[in-house]
């Protein structure tokens, strides 16, 4: 097993045990609800390093017409998808308790939705065709796209709008000066370690994919 | 200018999307009994824009023979083609948003505060839709020529014209601030350049079928 697994999985593990265990500065409406720090918001870092390398891999498939480029830039949307899933859950089951409804009309909630949309869109596309050229050219083409998406929904309008989330808006935050030490000794961390796992997953899926190359060719 | 004559060719089809313009509009006056207010009414105008300019621009790709876009690859380069066949969706879908603002506003009766912002915002956001709609439809032409990937494509990406657009155009109607105004249509102006670029890069990469 190379290293950088066995850092994943001790990070994970280090990040669940001491998510739950290690105590969390007492703020106002948030209480132990700020433990879903550990793995909501990390979750989202995770999520948007895996859709950078996704980007960078489709501008690289549209200049090289390299199959390897394709599968990475694939997968990495593919792993970056559940990771979204995963996070959107986490804040939903986050804000039944903090805001005392599953869905809230907000900013951030409503740009998350519309962005994995987007890139569900992207695999419906992918999906509908057949030919594996040109399915990595349209999906390289419509996911720089998706990316611009996710750039102006994730980034760029929950900065000009208020938001309900912690940090936005005079809320308590997770963020710059709530946030004390000992979370950021978990925080970083798990980043890492969620990153890791994704990063993981998508090896092993473009193994698959390869094997399964491989098998066609052979027939 | 080719295309224009292209589409003005069959006029049925043109004639055919003033009816579908109007019973749209028609179905909404009817079932809403009431003048409703600003909020609602730029809501119900622009989805209903929305849904008649992806029907009509949406086929703009789907629509050319195989014979006619190779003669077209050997003629023009890719980048004024896309550009061309935006401009003529943004003609489109422009007539298509008078159009439906006309019947809304001349049904409903309503006033508008600030008709010259109002067109403002009716311009940027067709030009929007319009070059959205026409870039996705290329994508999903040379995916598979089905047409219901075109609203699936396009419906998430149109999101962010159709919220500044409903919010913009709601200010115009009633309740007009400067400040406000100004500020959404940087925003819209910020976002068709965005989508202009992005489909004069990147179509370069679509077209060789």
């Amino acid at each position: 097993m190379k290293w950088w697994k066995v850092l994943a999985i001790v990070l994970m593990l280090y990040s669940i045990i001491g998510g739950f265990l290690i105590d969390v500065p007492r703020l106002p409406i948030l209480h132990e609800t700020i433990r879903n720090t550990y793995f909501h918001v990390t979750l989202w870092f995770a999520m948007m390093i895996l859709m950078t390398i996704s980007i960078v891999n489709s501008i690289r498939y549209l200049s090289s017409g390299d199959k390897k480029h394709d599968y990475l830039a694939n997968e990495t949307v593919n792993i970056g998808l559940f990771f979204g899933v995963l996070g959107l859950t986490t804040g939903m089951i986050w804000a039944q308790f903090t805001w005392g409804a599953f869905w809230v009309n907000d900013v951030k909630t409503n740009g998350t939705a519309i962005t994995l949309l987007v890139y569900f869109a992207y695999a419906v596309l992918r999906g509908s065709v057949d030919d594996p050229q040109k399915k990595a050219r349209l999906g390289a083409v419509y996911s720089i796209f998706a990316y611009v998406m996710l750039i102006l929904f994730l980034w760029i309008l929950p900065r000009i709008t208020d938001s309900l989330h912690p940090g936005n808006g005079g809320n308590p935050a997770f963020g710059s000066y709530d946030m004390d030490n000992t979370m950021r000794m978990v925080f970083y961390p798990a980043i890492i370690g969620f990153f890791l796992l994704g990063w993981w997953l998508v090896t092993l899926r473009i193994r698959l994919k390869n094997i399964q190359d491989k098998l066609v060719e052979d027939v | 200018m080719h295309e224009l004559k292209l589409e003005y060719r069959n006029k049925s089809a043109l004639g055919g999307l003033f009816i579908y313009a109007f019973s749209t509009v028609f179905v909404t006056y009817l079932s809403v009994s009431r003048s409703p207010p600003s909020d609602l009414l730029s809501t119900f105008i622009w989805i209903a824009v929305l849904f008649i300019s992806i029907n009509a621009a949406g086929k703009g790709f789907l629509q050319e023979q195989k014979e006619r876009m190779l003669y077209y690859y050997s003629l023009v380069k890719p980048t004024s083609f896309i550009l061309g066949k935006i401009f003529y969706t943004s003609l489109l879908v422009g007539v298509i948003a008078m159009l439906v603002n006309g019947i809304f506003i001349l049904l409903f009766d309503s006033n508008i505060e600030a008709p010259i912002w109002y067109a403002v915002a009716l311009l940027l956001g067709g030009a929007g839709f319009a070059a959205t709609i026409t870039f996705i439809s290329a994508i999903a032409m040379s995916a598979s020529g089905n047409f219901t990937l075109v609203s699936v494509l396009s419906f998430p990406v149109l999101l962010p014209f159709l919220v500044t657009q409903v919010k913009f155009s709601k200010l115009c109607i009633a309740g007009f601030d400067s400040v406000l105004a100004l500020k959404y249509a940087g925003i819209l102006i910020l976002l068709n350049l965005l989508v202009w670029a992005l489909a004069y890069l990147l179509f370069p990469y679509l077209w060789r079928d």
